[in-house]
């Protein structure tokens, strides 16, 4: 598994509503330039995550670790013996998604691949548009690989 | 390669009190495309999301009403509406501050062939004529020379888009500015162009509007979540109550729809 953060820009306040990012436009251009497309293109999920505030900071915490692992390992037992299939509007999405997005070949296969795994960690027989939907959401925003 | 001489411009162009002697086009198209009713999308290198996000549908909705977009291929806001009209049937021109022949900013080589092959780049300097800080505001003065009105979406204080904005008042046309925060030293520009008088642009529309152009109805994707927007994921599950997969879903199918769009993890309705 490979697993790895970045700020969004140099000086790292890009993205938080209450401190001016300060990076010039060349910097930040040199800052993205450091990955490669074809690098972005192999994380499966991109999350962008905003600075919490301080009523996130303050929330109970969520799901205890135990709870996630036995949904993790009954979604890899879905998934090795019957792997949820796209439904014909799921199917519709995905198209209409690569050509709006224009996704590569690995981008259109990555997104098809995570949308199976979030089928099956909800329990689900088929991979629906909801599940194809949430997949999507987890591709690199353009301004990282343009 | 063509070359425009003085008396060969378009007659916008021409009209400017220092219009340039000759102008040089790279492209495949007939020059009197540059004497459509133009408009110039121009703005802050170093823009926000918000910044990339206007100026983006602004290029695609202009493009595709029929006006030829315009704009310095610049990083940010320039690139952003140079974007957005590709992805229309419609036109884009780019002016160099350089040689025709140079990739200026070498990132946007590519951007500036798109351009090339469906419109054109054009430029006052000779090939080869490299890159500098003093042409830049010589070329602000063909951008806004060439269109009938001008937009600002982000600029700072001082900044190269409010010459382009000054250029378009002096010759008489119009000048919008996009409204930004207050607190925003990206908006500073633009909000005291509002408070010159530069009329506010709220949408794509404002612009046809005063062109006397009828705006295509589109039709309007609604959702309740949209009137939630700005925000993250995270606060849109706070404030609605639903999964978080459920509202990752909901916002993937409005941006196909391209009724929203994400930038530094926030997600924002477009073209309300």
């Amino acid at each position: 598994m490979l697993v790895g953060t970045m700020n969004l820009c140099p000086c790292g306040a890009r993205g938080d509503p209450n401190a001016g990012c300060s990076c010039s436009a060349q910097r930040l251009a040199r800052y993205r330039d450091k990955l490669s497309r074809a690098l972005l293109d192999r994380f499966d999920l991109v999350v962008a995550m905003p600075r919490p505030r301080a009523v996130e900071l303050a929330a109970s915490p969520g799901e205890p670790s135990a709870v996630v692992r036995d949904r993790v390992s009954a979604a890899r037992a879905r998934l090795l013996r019957a792997p949820p299939k796209r439904t014909r509007a799921a199917d519709e999405l995905l198209t209409r998604a690569v050509e709006r997005l224009g996704l590569s070949g690995r981008g259109r296969a990555r997104v098809a691949r995570v949308a199976r795994t979030i089928a099956a960690l909800a329990a689900s027989d088929t991979v629906d548009v909801e599940h194809l939907a949430e997949a999507l959401s987890y591709r690199a925003p353009d301004e990282l690989a343009p | 390669m063509i070359v425009l001489k003085r008396q060969e411009l378009p007659p916008l162009l021409r009209a400017i009190h220092d219009p340039p002697k000759q102008l040089y086009l790279r492209g495949g198209c007939a020059p009197d495309l540059l004497e459509r009713p133009a408009v110039a999308i121009v703005g802050a290198r170093a823009c926000s999301a918000y910044g990339a996000q206007v100026a983006r549908m602004l290029g695609r909705e202009l493009a595709a009403a029929g006006l030829v977009v315009v704009s310095g291929l610049a990083r940010g806001i320039d690139a952003e509406a140079h974007r957005g009209a590709l992805e229309t049937t419609g036109h884009t021109v780019a002016v160099l501050g350089c040689g025709i022949d140079r990739d200026y900013p070498a990132a946007h080589a590519t951007l500036a062939a798109r351009i090339a092959e469906r419109a054109f780049v054009v430029g006052e300097y000779e090939p080869g004529v490299e890159p500098a800080p003093w042409r830049f505001p010589a070329r602000n003065r063909i951008i806004a020379g060439l269109c009938v009105a001008t937009i600002v979406v982000e600029a700072r204080e001082r900044s190269g888009a409010l010459i382009t904005a000054d250029f378009a008042l002096e010759g008489g046309r119009e000048v919008f500015a996009v409204p930004g925060e207050v607190t925003s030293a990206l908006s500073a520009g633009t909000n005291s162009l509002l408070r010159l008088g530069a009329t506010p642009l709220t949408s794509s529309g404002d612009v046809l509007e005063s062109l006397g152009i009828e705006p295509e109805t589109k039709e309007r994707v609604s959702h309740p979540i949209l009137d939630r927007l700005p925000a993250t994921i995270d606060e849109l599950v706070r404030t609605t109550g639903l999964d978080a997969a459920r509202v990752a879903a909901l916002l993937a199918e409005l941006e196909l729809d391209r009724a929203v769009a994400e930038g530094d993890g926030v997600y924002r309705a477009l073209g309300r």
